[in-house]
């Protein structure tokens, strides 16, 4: 340009002190937008929405979601025209005189303020602004391709679309795609937790094709290895574990659910049904015992064992839990701050808790010691008892009470569990867990259910002969309505049968007398009862008898597989849910229905009073939590980082979405194309060339965007606690395959175990069990396996939305030092030194290899060497080291090359190459 | 940068502009009013017209610099008002100054108030940079900002923890700091002198468990701020207490599991009775 | 490229880079970010350069200078019985078999007690002590000796009768699981002065864990290099501290200088400021390998300490572990937790009995306990540490009858309302009793305190206001002390 200088300088700074000025004076002038929240929702909220929103739609009209407000009313015309008050029925209707036109209809009219208000709101387009994740989704524009994108890589699918809009306004672009090698590695890590078998790789690095990595994809989300890789993420957010929990710590049988997580997942069972299943599979018709078995989801809660603690109380602790781990587990809310006080962001009442509560306060467990009830799967015998006792019972009875007896049988409902007790004399709960009969004792069950029921059955034990126990209604000193002699049970369970005199109806407080003349004092001993309940008569056909025998033994039976379960209360138990003020269980005060936030309500779902009909509203496509926080999880999985960085929260208190038009794009793809598929959304995730970009971070990527939240190149993960192990596993070539089963107890220190009371101890497994994968592993909440725990593993206790990635010299020593780590370094040295002949750089060359798919570059190479040299040169020097390091195998002829490349391995294993997904 | 934040940022510096502009007048008109007969070197209607368009235009960038709302609203609203009014104010002064100057009470009001403006806005603004109080803190000295130090800039705590120092803050925003030797590596000679760069920042020095002789000591001489010292665990012996005896300051010295004898600490103690030394006799 | 310089690019560029970079956005966004500014202020860190996250575990800056610099908490898991030890209530020695008035009863919950209990009477004698006139049982022989150098807390008040939650209440001041405990806060506001060392360490005796389990000592929502380290009297002090067998030194240092020149190799390609951390880790775990062991052997001590301790090298006992408290602190470990269980003096068998079992129980902690005191005394050190002994809770002036039946054992119940417990050291008062229990000390009837009360004492004498030392997390700023706590001045020199 030729301008001079001079006059060029001049020009710009009065054109920028001009614009300055023009800025500041236009901010002066404009007024002040109207805030939806503080201005306009209060006013609809009180004056419109009674008639205008929910359940009523007066006129066809309703203000509770913008695109209700906004859509034609019974007139056929919309009632408010964003941006135009003039034109919009709503503000005129405000204004008018004709009281059957005027709005609020036979109410006071709004203030001249209030007019005002809701007339420039509409000017300015209605907003409502809701803060965005509580909208339902909808597939938002998918961004075109600016001109400057043109130069960066071609982008694969819309994923791609969405983050090379946001890299180009940085001046950014995406990556290369990363080598063969390396994607291989990525995408198995990423999908099956572990490296991908020989076989596919080797097919895949072979296969010079476009579709070579989408075949290799597609491979990998058939192996049945991809359902134990994402079940280690949902047993952190079900707080898995193999224990109770709390002071006692006890063992938790819950394996079978770790199992059905993992089927699940390999049968891609849509997230949806999924949900469903885990919340309220109990609730479904005829459940499964699948189902049955999905829904300990929720019995994952701890339970206390601790003599002298309040049932009650921890009843309620675990029901909170229940709740609070619906919302931040799968729904990315926090909720449990609301359980003190209503939210004080996002539109959550202190009352809604408690009303969601009531979905869960209805489940029959009750902090009780055998953690009732329990779903039985019969094994052997039994198993051929209940099949007979079913079909006996189709052709002798009706469905219902076939329904009834099959119910009863496989979870043990309805029963009534001792520690129901509430008022006794000379009898105790003893421990408080079971009810204990001693000398002329007297315990009372309130409010029992007798209507038509004339059998009355009792779990119990007894060690002494001459007990007798009187049933007594409504007084302790009424006539008995029956009597019965307590056989001894040789510290067996038993189940007595108790005929009661005829047939009796409605709720009455029971009154049992124990009297045992042959206990010699009143602190003797008696009878031990675990739970009671009232049947109804049972059919009278053909060997009657053999059956109810079965029946019995069915109900007593000890050879099954026991599994926690959910099951609701009989209609008879009931409980009223409250409010708990400040969240204390002891104040309670209103007394509240069930029912979900009114935010997220769902006109599809009215009057919502159980909890499968709460699974149903959760996973409606309309509620706009579920699919944005899965989604954001398997994101954060793939890339390190949610869309929303906080998974626990993707409320107005989370962090906000660095990419929210891809999260609902992938959202609503979830839910409308892919009918909740998690492997198809998984796939669409890897497919990306966002995906598959290399790790390698440019200077340029570096200073704009160092937390890499923009993607310009792919993210370096260290690999999951679960992953460092089970890698391990498999590089070194001693991965057992074997799937589900009980916990196993690989190789741990010492020492890891103590709790009170105490006297289990960990019995290290035999065989390949000591090589399973990670998913297996005893988890005892009181002490969890120590080298996960080192690696960001949580304790279990509560639900865990989110591993907060560490990075500490306790890892360091882990990798280094646990035996479990050494021990493989040994037996994959021996593995690598034939190969090696009598070249130790071969050796070398194929361990890296195989440890993270990639050739070793010749530093690195050499660096090994050297260390390989210097060991072996030490060991010379002190071959007595060689039993130690060796054990066994310091016989064998090149035990002193073992020991150094068995140092080399081990230190392979540590490379922050291997231990990280690049 | 977002144009209005940057135009915004300037406000610290462009306020000067108008006080300066604006004293002047204001000085220059009380010198006339106190004496009519004094001819003012400049044309003071000028200056006042100057100054008040300074005045505006730091306004301005006051409102824009307030649009990030780092800053507490009341005292922010209150800067505001006074802002415009001194602005708008300085505006009237100047359109009316020489039709006024005539009128000797109306002269001094308008001088006054002006002075007054000009103070209370800059205070009030001061004080949302400084933090309330900043002024009186100078006339009534504040127990907890009184022994502030500067703070070392990232640089000067690089140059100590490449020493080998671990430096912990004393307590937050009073740059006094505790430094600690438990990871000293080699020299601590080396160590120590860095130490001496900082001789009004330390106030505590634990030494304790490092590899240091009476020699490696001499620099902490320097140290004039030190009040604690642990010794502890070193090769420290009686030769180092002269050096301590230097240290106007030291309330706490520990010379546990060192080679220095009783003799030495009875020497300590009888020379510095108020020091708490161990280990106690 | 030296390691030298990785190191230090690690301090200045990288570290917002963080995995931990959620906990960073926390500390500078949140109202922990003020917490967090002020700290960094202090020594000069821009608020900008997020060394925090790099290293969480360098020092920060307190509100205002603190009183001590480290705590050790001396916790007698299964709670000790006050009235055996502290509280010397002579009219309850008259009233030794009376049945318990109802007013104490009614309305009260009790873990075991059941019916209607009788009273018990001090198990023990009661002597006045010190200068100070402090009466102490005959449990405590040696404590007379530094008596005059504690302040003993009366009447302290918990909500919980049972072991875990009470625990949990103490430790994490919520009875229930997922808060950080109180070294876990404490580390977080202050992080370590030995790097070498964990700045929060557990030790734990009686031959088994707290009730409560790992959680008294866990991070809770604070990021868990804020946990603490569990060391171990026996085996490996640290879990996998020690070298495989047969593995030397020299091998080890080559083997980690090996895994650091390929990680550096590899921050050359890739450009991870994680990796530059990991070589900073990996060379402090080797540190660490050699600087834990040294700390945690007690078998070069002279024969003086170990006679003045009660001491046996190569046991798990709480004599053991309280020397180990002076050694860590000694060298900069920020908090020392101590967990000795075996008091939960029930009465239901000898070893529980408060006139054979938890006799010998106090003759050992005592002796510990004194020579405790009396070494960080002789050193200098008990002006900046703060020692603070008690149990979850106290017990109950009745003898309990369990399920009804009168134990056949003297034992007590658990017991919430009154307890004593005590705190020595930086700026605390000395030979000062604060609080009073009725004759019975069954009530507090002056100079209640709670263990929130408790917590924020601690806090306050570290130098941190305990409303302010917070975290944000689940929508909202979580302290110690979660929404109660006041700081005990009475007992504040």
């Amino acid at each position: 340009m030729n301008f001079p200088e001079i006059h060029h300088k001049r020009t710009l700074s009065v054109i920028s002190v001009m614009i300055a000025l023009g800025i500041v004076f236009w901010k002066f002038l404009t007024p002040t937008p109207i805030d939806y929240n503080a201005q306009v929702k209060p006013i609809l909220n009180q004056k419109c929405i009674s008639c205008h929103g929910g359940v009523k739609k007066k006129g066809g009209f309703s203000l509770l979601f913008r695109e209700e407000a906004l859509s034609p009313t019974e007139s056929g015309h919309p009632a408010i025209v964003p941006g135009n008050s003039a034109k919009s029925e709503m503000i005129k209707r405000l204004h008018a005189t004709d009281p059957e036109e005027r709005m609020p209809y036979k109410e006071p009219p709004l203030t001249k303020e209030e007019i005002v208000i809701l007339t420039q709101w509409i000017d300015e387009g209605a907003p409502f602004n809701l803060h965005w994740s509580y909208q339902p989704v909808q597939l938002p524009k998918v961004p075109t391709r600016s001109f400057f994108e043109w130069f960066s890589p071609q982008p694969t699918n819309e994923i791609d679309q969405f983050i090379d809009a946001q890299l180009s306004e940085k001046g950014l672009s995406r990556s290369e795609e990363a080598s063969k090698s390396i994607l291989l590695r990525r995408v198995s890590l990423d999908l099956i937790g572990i490296p991908a078998p020989d076989a596919l790789a080797s097919q895949f690095l072979s296969d010079p094709s476009e579709n070579a990595y989408e075949s290799l994809v597609d491979s990998l989300l058939r192996l049945p290895q991809f359902g134990e890789r994402w079940t280690a993420i949902w047993m952190d957010l079900a707080r898995y574990a193999d224990t109770k929990g709390y002071e006692r710590d006890y063992i938790r049988t819950i394996w079978r659910y770790r199992d059905w997580l993992i089927k699940a997942f390999n049968e891609d069972k849509p997230y949806d049904q999924f949900l469903i299943e885990q919340l309220a599979g109990d609730l479904l018709p005829d459940p499964s015992d699948e189902q049955f078995l999905a829904t300990a989801f929720h019995r994952n809660t701890m339970t206390n064992d601790e003599g002298g603690t309040d049932n009650e109380e921890f009843r309620t602790a675990a029901v909170i839990d229940r709740v609070n781990t619906t919302w931040e587990a799968l729904m990315g809310t926090s909720f449990a701050c609301v359980q003190c006080h209503s939210h004080p962001y996002d539109p959550f009442r202190h009352e809604d808790y408690y009303r969601f509560m009531a979905y869960f306060n209805e489940s029959r467990d009750e902090d009780t010691y055998d953690e009732y009830p329990l779903l039985r799967e019969f094994q052997h015998r039994s198993r051929q008892q209940f099949d007979s006792l079913m079909t006996w019972l189709k052709t002798s009875t009706n469905k219902d009470a076939v329904d009834f007896y099959r119910r009863m049988v496989k979870t043990g409902r309805p029963c009534i569990n001792s520690i129901a007790n509430d008022s006794m004399s000379n009898a105790a709960l003893e421990d408080t867990k079971f009810l204990r009969f001693r000398k002329n004792s007297l315990a009372r069950f309130p409010s029992v259910d007798f209507t038509d029921k004339p059998l009355l059955l009792i779990r119990m034990r007894s060690g002494v002969a001459g007990g007798k126990l009187s049933v007594v209604l409504d007084q302790p000193n009424g006539k008995p309505i029956a009597q019965h002699f307590i056989p001894i049970t040789k510290g067996e369970w038993d189940i007595l049968t108790i005929p009661l005199n005829g047939y009796l109806s409605g709720k009455h407080d029971v009154y049992f007398t124990y009297t045992n003349p042959s206990l010699k004092n009143n602190n003797e001993n008696g009878t031990l009862v675990d739970w009671l309940t009232p049947i109804p008569a049972f059919p009278s056909a053909n060997n009657s008898t053999v059956y109810f025998t079965y029946f019995i033994n069915l109900l007593n039976e000890p050879d099954a597989l026991f599994t926690p379960i959910m099951e609701d209360n009989p209609a008879y138990m009931k409980r009223n849910t409250y409010v708990f003020e400040r969240g204390n269980w002891l104040m309670k005060s209103k007394q509240v229905q069930a029912g979900v936030p009114a935010v997220l309500k769902n006109n599809q779902f009215k009057n919502m009073q159980s909890r499968l009909e709460m699974a149903m509203w959760m996973t409606d496509k309309q509620h706009p939590l579920v699919s944005r926080t899965m989604v954001n999880r398997l994101w954060e999985q793939l890339f390190g980082q949610g869309i929303v960085e906080t998974l626990e929260d993707l409320g107005s208190q989370g962090m906000h979405p660095t990419h929210q038009g891809l999260l609902d794009f992938l959202s609503y793809r979830f839910m409308y194309d892919d009918d909740w598929s998690i492997k198809k959304t998984l796939k669409r995730m890897v497919m990306s060339a966002t995906y598959r970009q290399s790790s390698v971070a440019s200077q340029q990527a570096l200073k704009e965007d160092p937390l890499n939240k923009l993607y310009a190149h792919a993210p370096r993960v260290r690999l999951t606690a679960e992953q460092i192990r089970d890698q391990a596993l498999c590089i070194t070539g001693k991965m057992s395959t074997k799937m589900y089963g009980p916990s196993v107890m690989p190789y741990q220190p010492d020492g890891i175990w103590a709790s009170p009371y105490d006297g289990r101890s960990w019995k290290k497994s035999e065989g390949e069990d000591q090589y399973r994968r990670a998913i297996y592993t005893y988890w005892k909440r009181t002490g969890p396996y120590p080298s996960f725990i080192s690696f960001d593993g949580t304790a279990r206790e509560v639900c865990t939305a989110r591993r907060i990635r560490t990075n500490t010299p306790l890892q360091a020593l882990a990798l280094l030092n646990d035996s479990a780590y050494w021990d493989l370094s040994v037996q994959w040295a021996r593995q690598l030194l034939p190969a090696a002949g009598a070249d130790v750089g071969q050796a070398i060359e194929k361990g890296y290899h195989r440890a993270t798919g990639s050739n070793i570059n010749v530093l690195k190479k050499q660096a090994l060497v050297d260390l390989f040299s210097s060991s072996l040169q030490r060991i010379s020097a002190e071959p007595e080291r060689l039993k130690q390091l060796l054990s066994d195998s310091s016989n064998q002829p090149h035990a002193k090359q073992l020991a150094a490349l068995a140092i080399v391995t081990n230190s392979i294993l540590n490379l922050d190459e291997v231990i990280t997904k690049n | 940068m977002n144009l209005i934040e940057f135009f915004g940022r300037l406000h610290p510096v462009m306020v000067h502009l108008p006080i300066g502009i604006l004293l002047l007048a204001l000085t220059l008109d009380g010198v006339e009013w106190k004496n009519p007969k004094f001819q003012s070197p400049l044309n003071i209607q000028f200056i006042l017209w100057i100054g008040s368009g300074a005045a505006i235009f730091s306004v301005l960038s006051g409102y824009a610099l307030s649009q990030n709302g780092d800053y507490p609203i009341d005292q922010l609203e209150q800067h505001k008002r006074l802002g415009y009014i001194t602005s708008i104010f300085f505006l009237f002064y100047a359109a009316v100054r020489n039709w006024m100057v005539s009128k000797r009470i109306g002269h001094l009001t308008l001088t006054l108030c002006g002075i007054l403006l000009l103070i209370t806005t800059g205070h009030k603004g001061g004080s949302l940079t400084h933090g309330e109080g900043y002024l009186y803190a100078l006339v009534e000295p504040n127990k907890d900002q009184k022994n502030s130090t500067a703070t070392l800039t990232d640089e000067e705590v690089k140059s100590i923890e490449d020493a080998g120092w671990v430096i912990a803050p004393i307590a937050a925003g009073d740059g006094k700091l505790r430094i600690v030797g438990f990871n000293i590596e080699g020299s601590a000679q080396q160590a120590l002198k860095q130490l001496s760069n900082f001789p009004d920042h330390i106030e505590e020095l634990k030494l304790s468990y490092a590899s240091i002789t009476n020699a490696d000591l001499q620099s902490i001489r320097s140290l004039t701020a030190l009040k604690k010292i642990w010794l502890d665990h070193t090769r420290a012996s009686d030769s180092c207490i002269a050096l301590l005896l230097e240290l106007e300051k030291l309330n706490y010295i520990n010379l546990t599991s060192t080679s220095v004898t009783e003799s030495g600490i009875i020497q300590l103690k009888q020379k510095k009775p108020r020091i708490t030394i161990y280990p106690a006799l | 490229m030296s390691l030298e310089t990785l190191i230090h690019e690690a301090h200045h560029t990288s570290l917002c880079y963080q995995t931990r970079r959620h906990f960073l956005h926390q500390c500078k966004t949140g109202m922990g970010a003020m917490a967090l500014g002020a700290f960094l202020n202090g020594c000069g860190w821009s608020s900008t350069d997020g060394s925090s996250a790099e290293q969480p575990l360098r020092p920060k800056a307190p509100h205002f200078p603190g009183k001590v610099k480290s705590v050790i908490f001396l916790h007698m898991a299964g709670a000790p019985s006050q009235l055996e030890m502290f509280d010397f209530k002579p009219e309850l020695a008259k009233m030794d078999g009376l049945p318990c008035p109802d007013s104490f009863l009614n309305g009260k919950k009790f873990a075991f007690i059941r019916g209607v209990p009788s009273l018990l009477g001090p198990q023990t004698q009661f002597n006045r002590y010190g200068e100070s006139g402090t009466w102490l049982s005959d449990n405590l022989p040696e404590f007379r000796k530094v008596v005059d150098d504690v302040c003993l807390l009366k009447a302290v008040n918990t909500d919980q009768f049972n072991h875990a939650p009470a625990q949990l209440l103490m430790h994490c001041g919520t009875a229930r699981l997922g808060r950080p405990s109180m070294g876990s806060w404490v580390t977080y506001g202050l992080g370590t002065e030995n790097s070498n060392l964990p700045g929060f360490v557990v030790l734990t005796s009686g031959g088994r864990n707290p009730d409560a389990g790992k959680s008294v000592w866990g991070s809770g929502f604070l990021p868990s290099v804020y946990q603490g380290v569990q060391c171990r009297s026996e085996g490996d002090p640290v879990l996998f501290l020690k070298d495989p067998n047969g593995l030397n030194r020299d091998m080890r240092k080559a083997s980690i200088e090996t895994i650091n020149r390929i990680n550096e190799q590899s921050y050359e390609e890739y450009k991870d400021p994680e990796i530059i951390a990991r070589i900073a880790q990996y060379e402090m775990a080797f540190k660490m390998q050699i600087t834990v062991p040294e700390v945690m052997s007690i078998a070069d001590e002279p024969a003086y300490i170990h006679e003045m301790y009660g001491t046996v090298p190569g046991q798990e006992s709480f004599a053991n572990n309280a020397l180990l408290a002076r050694k860590l602190v000694e060298r900069g470990v920020r908090f020392v937790q101590l967990f000795d269980w075996g008091w939960d003096s029930h009465g239901t068998d000898p070893g529980t009995a408060l006139d054979l079992g938890f006799i010998q129980k106090c003759r050992e902690n005592d002796k510990a306990v004194t020579a405790l005191l009396l070494d960080l005394k002789q050193r200098g050190m008990l002006e900046e540490t703060l020692v603070v002994w008690g149990g979850e809770f106290g017990r109950t002036p009745m003898q309990e009858n369990r399920d009804g039946k009168q134990n056949y054992h003297k034992g007590r119940d658990h017991h919430s309302d009154a307890f004593t417990m005590w705190m020595a050291g930086g700026g605390i008062k000395k030979g000062y009793s604060h609080g009073e229990t009725d004759p019975i000390g069954y009530n507090a009837i002056s100079g209640k305190v709670s263990v929130y009360d408790i917590q924020a004492t601690i806090l306050q004498q570290l130098g941190f206001h305990h409303e302010e030392l917070t975290y944000p997390f689940q929508g909202r700023n979580f302290r110690l002390t979660d929404v109660f706590g006041n700081v005990i001045d009475e007992i504040i020199a």
